[in-house]
């Protein structure tokens, strides 16, 4: 009896999730930049891990420190984009989900390109998305889409 | 299952010191966040009068410090409602998290079990619930708090394959200490194949000793109606599967939970709890959602007392921003009668319309 019934339930909900199983919007040109991460290049989906908490330390063990832009720069909109579905209230929702269970740590909100490229140059282990290459040389990691 | 621990503290040296010897110099970073909800509900059940009511809700303090980039603390302290009317205050999580390895860490301290989604991801937050209250099975059959040793792994391969396995004081214990010698144990996986999706298992096993309902669970609740009649030992067993996908558009959560409790005068009893939720977005502030609750506690059952209940609901959750949301939800109960029983007589079918705004900054 239990066993059907779990069964069946099972099968309800996996079902719902195949039918509405949804697609990623991609977004215009952007760089990633870094320090300290051992990275020369970084594919799209570990990208992805990096900005969905899934990576708390780079290979070489420092700690990764995630960089966002605050909510109201337009390049906020942009990463929504990329990994959280556009929405910037859910980037941030995301995020603090994370650090209340316990499996994350905050990431870093700041207000715009230069404060960014200046954090990142000065903190080990942390990583951003720019949409700008200005001042980024020392600092990109090339890209890939493997 | 009886756990008799010897050698605990030899581990804790040993771990602390792999830690101390890989760890390095690190500038500390806190942050302290604060969370809390009202509500307003009424209440219309059968045989009784209606009941309108505004009430405050948990407060809760949340504070997390990179202490070094290897050793991390994370607390929960909650001001919350007592049974008799007032409020107390209560340390929830106390947790200090030690990163041995990149994705294994070893966690000390009072946390929340790792053994379902919901306990192990919305604590006492009602700002992350999708629903307004947490599943019934809550206050039923899950041991909701544990104070113990936790090896906890992460993100681990392409399928983000995670652990955790716990050893605790178990469900008749108090913040204070453990009633006797046996441990509970806690064993959890899942994978987490897309990133907005996470699938998981839970064992769960202990030995409640004296059949004592401690400060662990949510075994002292109206609906657990805790049995203090029968004092011998409770073998206690939980298996949990859950499925969750809190995709942008579609919210998915299933928690399946089966509870067996042992005891020497009527045997085995087989609980069956289980919650389904779906959620839609509307826009990027609305999300229209229902819920189904069920709990089907056995007859025999000397921990909790028998029920069965299946509760339908359905919500609408507005966001005004990722730190204030407020839900309306509409709630009924109903409830099987069961001649063997009389604790049911306590319980009627009802509805509730219940309102909450939760906060959080």
């Amino acid at each position: 009896m239990a066993s059907k019934y779990i069964c069946a339930f099972l099968s309800l909900w996996l079902a719902t999730f195949t039918v509405f199983a949804q697609t990623k919007e991609k977004t215009e040109d952007f760089w990633v930049i870094g320090n300290s991460t051992q990275l020369e290049t970084i594919s799209f989906d570990e990208l992805t891990r990096v900005f969905r908490a899934q990576l708390e330390y780079w290979d070489n063990n420092t700690m990764s420190e995630v960089i966002l832009h605050q909510s109201k720069s337009m390049d906020a909109t942009k990463t929504a984009q990329l990994f959280y579905d556009g929405s910037i209230r859910n980037m941030q929702r995301f995020w603090l989900t994370m650090v209340f269970s316990g499996r994350a740590r905050s990431p870093k909100y700041l207000d715009n390109h230069q404060e960014i490229v200046d954090y990142v140059r000065n903190t080990p282990g942390s990583i951003a998305i720019v949409y700008d290459r200005t001042g980024i040389e020392d600092l990109e990691i090339q890209l890939t889409y493997d | 299952m009886k756990l008799y621990v010897t050698s605990i503290f030899k581990w804790i040296f040993a771990i602390a010191f792999v830690v101390s010897i890989t760890d390095s110099v690190y500038s500390q970073s806190t942050e302290i966040k604060f969370f809390g909800h009202i509500d307003v509900f009424h209440e219309d059940e059968v045989g009784e009068d209606i009941f309108n009511s505004f009430s405050l809700g948990e407060h809760d303090f949340f504070v997390t410090s990179q202490i070094t980039d290897r050793i991390s603390f994370l607390s929960e302290n909650v001001i919350k409602l007592t049974s008799s009317g007032g409020f107390a205050a209560s340390i929830e999580r106390a947790r200090i998290k030690f990163n041995y390895a990149k994705k294994h860490s070893v966690i000390f301290g009072k946390m929340h079990t790792p053994v379902s989604y919901w306990n192990d991801t919305f604590h006492h937050g009602r700002l992350f619930f999708p629903t307004i209250d947490r599943p019934i099975q809550f206050s039923l059959v899950i041991p909701i708090h544990e104070i113990g040793l936790r090896l906890q792994g992460q993100n681990i391969g392409k399928l983000n394959f995670g652990y955790d396995i716990m050893l605790g004081n178990g469900i008749s214990s108090s913040d204070l200490e453990d009633n006797g010698e046996a441990k509970s144990l806690t064993v959890a996986g899942h994978i987490k194949p897309r990133p907005t999706m996470r699938i998981g298992a839970g064992l769960y096993f202990d030995t409640i000793e004296g059949n004592v309902a401690g400060s662990h669970s949510g075994h002292t609740s109206k609906y657990h109606n805790h049995n203090s009649s029968y004092t011998g030992d409770v073998g206690f067993k939980l298996y949990n599967f859950s499925f969750a996908n809190f995709a942008y558009k579609w919210e998915t959560l299933l928690e399946l939970t089966l509870n067996y409790s042992e005891t020497d005068t009527l045997g085995t009893a087989q609980n069956l709890t289980s919650f389904a939720y779906l959620g839609y977005r509307l826009n990027d502030s609305n999300i229209l959602y229902s819920h189904w609750d069920h709990a089907d506690i056995a007859f025999n059952d000397l921990h909790a007392n028998p029920l069965y209940l299946n509760k339908v609901a359905l919500g609408i959750r507005h966001e005004f921003s990722y730190l204030v949301n407020v839900k309306l939800e509409y709630e009924n109960y109903f409830y099987r009668h069961v001649e063997e029983t009389m604790h049911h007589s306590n319980f009627n079918n009802k509805y509730e319309i219940k309102f909450q705004i939760a906060y959080g900054f």
